[in-house]
């Protein structure tokens, strides 16, 4: 295998050019931040999604990466069909491309030179585990060691069990518990966190549009391919709740608000650790016959001003058994402490979003110039669920149809006191303090509030 | 509520006024907090006969009232006529604004609807009770008469209520309605039941025992100055501060109704002559032969309700 021959000794007519490991790891670890490593093996991942679901528009829901990365551990763990024994003996581990390896179908990452170096880059330990469906095993090395034999280039391969294994249990985790300790201080920057989520976000907002869900740090990421009107008009409801359930953390994000009207796409979307366990849903479950009250409503009638409608809820916990979802994970289980809670915040969330929508098809009968609800709506922007700002309810206001006429106000004072009452007043600019001090005197002498 | 405030001059329903006056005594009794540390929400209407209430006799300096307009004449008419600074007007649809208030700090809440239960009183309801501090103080205000028309009437109403609470009709049938107090009695049992499942949901998931919160009520009025009415009062407490909620002696109140017997709110008859006559010979008004001259009834009741009387007078009470 790869066993680089030393010259002999005695052989005057040769060189020794073989490099030495710890040269190579050096160069290969070079120019690669901790962040584009981290990346890279994110890449990984979608390509071993995209090996588990050929074709040419694959769905990736349920499909999931997590990624945990802090100060004393970095693991990588996705269930997107394992990396195969064959492919991890000639060709995941081997450095540079084999001349014979045939790649992934509009694979990312390929296996080329990402996965090693991020791990060289990373760790001082690491061990990768591979559950594929013919077989299952470990490689662990430690690099130290490893590096310093210049002769023998194999990683030992251990637990290898035959399969097989069903798709649900195939994936691929690696795990550096040993972090480079530049590497591990990276890591502890709170900072780091953060912008790590949003690069992931940009890089790989296809994969996460098709339904693959990133977890970072115990957080799903927010897909950018999710969005919600903003502005104008309406301002969406971004809430996040944190409850004790049995014992564990469950963070809980809820979004809820409109967007444009389609009845299929119209209702709740629950994704309980990164997978969409409810889709577009009206029923019982999320609570809306308890919304959508009187009048009938409650027979299965369709009422069109609904279809704008969109919540999302995001449910994570590292103890993924307090999780409301049933034991197959494709739906929620009403018997849930987790679900009893969420179902009170996802009525709450629901309420103010249908008032919103009744007053928009109040609209309806007016002629064209008095629907400034609608109007509004139409002009606001679909925005992101990252972008949206928190908001404890959804809001709701109908701008003025025309602005009130307005007049200019000049004046010259001097600049000393003028100062003074900028400070005073917490003014920034000289116009700024002109409209405090207006608003000022208008409270104080009109006492219109 | 625009409406209603131009309908009955809120200083001319002596009924309410009591009743105002008996929830204050209640609020009092709270031990959870100081009392003037907590919030008052409520719908203040025009009038904000509550906050003043509230304000002058515990001192709460936190108050938000919820007024659902989004006229902005009508806005301004309501932001003149805010009495004390200190309240903070939330324009909106309850089911709006209460999410946007954190439940989490001592909160006095009186919901006060002027018309018939439905879906959506529950839901606010149900709202404040997820997330509601220990020691919060809950009071939901309904109209309660019957139905009219009899039983056609009653039928559509409990066709209705059917639609909205079909686990707390169960086999109900229009007669069980029919009548006022069978129906207030419905309408405190849902009312009660939604509250208490509500926090029960929310609690599931707290471990520790100390942590979930129980829901005590302490009031069941009825009433009626021109429609009908009752209100249930509940305080929401976590077992932890069990020992604090029996500190507060809610039973030492007369008033004080844990279940679905009512406390009726009747306001003696009498003259202001008789007043002055009965409150000379307080406590004891009921027995004395030197006042037979006043019909039981009315001495009965006046015992009852003497410290909650209005005192009107053609003078504008600010």
């Amino acid at each position: 295998m790869a066993v680089f021959v030393p010259t002999d000794e005695n052989d005057l007519s040769k060189v020794d050019a073989s490099p030495t490991k710890a040269f190579f790891v050096d160069i290969i670890t070079k120019d690669i931040q901790v962040d584009e490593a981290i990346l890279d093996l994110v890449d990984n991942c979608i390509d071993g999604a995209k090996r588990l679901r050929p074709g040419d528009n694959p769905s990736f829901s349920g499909l999931c990466v997590e990624v945990d990365a802090n100060r004393d551990r970095f693991c990588i763990s996705d269930n997107c069909g394992g990396i195969s024994l064959e492919i991890a003996r000639k060709y995941a581990f081997k450095f540079g491309r084999a001349a014979n390896f045939v790649p992934t179908d509009r694979s990312v990452g390929q296996f080329g030179v990402g996965m090693k170096r991020a791990l060289f880059k990373m760790a001082k330990e690491f061990s990768v585990r591979s559950v594929e469906r013919d077989h299952s095993f470990e490689i662990t090395v430690d690099v130290e060691r490893w590096a310093a034999d210049d002769i023998n280039w194999d990683f030992d391969i251990t637990n290898l069990v035959d399969g097989p294994h069903s798709e649900e249990e195939t994936g691929t985790t690696l795990l550096i518990e040993a972090l480079d300790p530049e590497v591990a201080e990276k890591l502890a920057e709170p900072t780091f966190g953060p912008a790590l989520g949003r690069d992931m976000r940009v890089r790989h907002q296809d994969a996460m549009a098709r339904g693959l869900s990133i977890r970072l740090n115990g957080a799903t990421l927010l897909p950018t391919s999710l969005r919600l009107k903003l502005g104008e008009v309406v301002w969406p409801m971004r809430k996040e709740f944190i409850d004790p359930v049995d014992g564990s953390s469950l963070t809980t994000r809820i979004f809820a608000g409109v967007a444009e009207s389609d009845r299929s796409k119209a209702g709740w979307y629950v994704f309980c650790n990164g997978r969409c366990i409810l889709e577009a849903d009206q029923s019982e479950t999320t609570g809306w016959n308890s919304v959508i009250e009187g009048g009938g409503v409650r027979t299965p009638k369709y009422h069109n001003q609904f279809a704008r409608f969109r919540g999302f809820a995001f449910l994570d916990s590292i103890d993924s058994s307090i999780l409301p979802w049933n034991t197959t994970k494709t739906g929620l289980d009403p018997e849930t402490a987790a679900y009893r809670l969420l179902i009170r915040r996802l009525i709450g969330a629901t309420r103010p979003a249908i008032d919103f929508l009744n007053a928009l098809d109040g609209e309806i009968d007016l002629a064209d110039a008095e629907k400034v609800l609608t109007d509004g709506l139409n002009r606001a922007p679909l925005v992101a669920l990252t972008a949206i700002p928190l908001r404890d309810a959804l809001f709701f206001k109908p701008p003025p149809k025309k602005g009130p006429p307005m007049s200019w106000i000049r004046y010259r004072w001097l600049t000393k006191e003028a100062n003074v009452l900028k400070a005073e007043l917490g003014a920034t600019t000289y116009p700024e303090l002109g409209e405090k001090t207006f608003k000022f005197t208008y409270d104080n002498v009109i006492e219109d509030l | 509520m625009v409406g209603t405030a131009g309908q009955i001059d809120y200083r001319l329903r002596p009924h309410k006024h009591a009743e105002r006056t008996m929830l204050v005594d209640a609020f009092r009794r709270l031990r959870f907090a100081p009392i003037e540390s907590y919030r008052y929400v409520g719908f203040g209407a025009l009038a904000f006969v509550d906050f003043k209430m509230v304000h002058r006799a515990l001192a709460i300096q936190d108050m938000v009232s919820i007024e659902d307009t989004r006229d902005p004449l009508e806005q301004r008419r309501f932001r003149r006529n805010k009495p004390i600074g200190n309240i903070d007007l939330r324009f909106g649809n309850s089911a709006a604004v209460l999410p946007s208030i954190d439940f989490r700090r001592h909160s006095i809440v009186w919901l006060d609807y002027d018309n018939a239960l439905s879906r959506s009183m529950t839901n606010d309801l149900e709202t404040i009770a997820v997330d509601a501090a220990s020691g919060t103080f809950v009071a939901v205000t309904v109209t309660a008469a019957a139905p009219r028309n009899g039983p056609q009437g009653a039928k559509d109403r409990l066709a209705r209520y059917a639609e909205e609470f079909p686990d707390h009709v169960g086999g109900m049938k229009p007669i069980d309605i029919e009548n006022g107090l069978q129906h207030a009695k419905f309408i405190r049992r849902t009312l009660d039941d939604l509250l208490k499942k509500a926090v029960q949901d929310a609690d599931a998931g707290k471990s520790d025992a100390l942590d979930r919160r129980d829901v005590y009520q302490v009031c069941f009025f009825r009433y009626k100055d021109g429609a009908a009415m009752m209100t249930v009062a509940w305080v929401i407490v976590a077992r932890r501060d069990a020992t604090i909620f029996a500190d507060c002696q809610f039973n030492a109140l007369h008033f004080y109704r844990p279940n679905d017997e009512s406390f009726d709110i009747r306001m003696p008859l009498v003259t202001p002559y008789e007043i002055r006559e009965l409150e000379r010979r307080l406590p004891d008004v009921a027995g004395p032969s030197t006042l037979l001259w006043i019909p039981q009834a009315e001495r009965a009741a006046f015992e009852e309700m003497h410290r909650y009387m209005p005192s009107f007078g053609n003078v504008e009470a600010i």
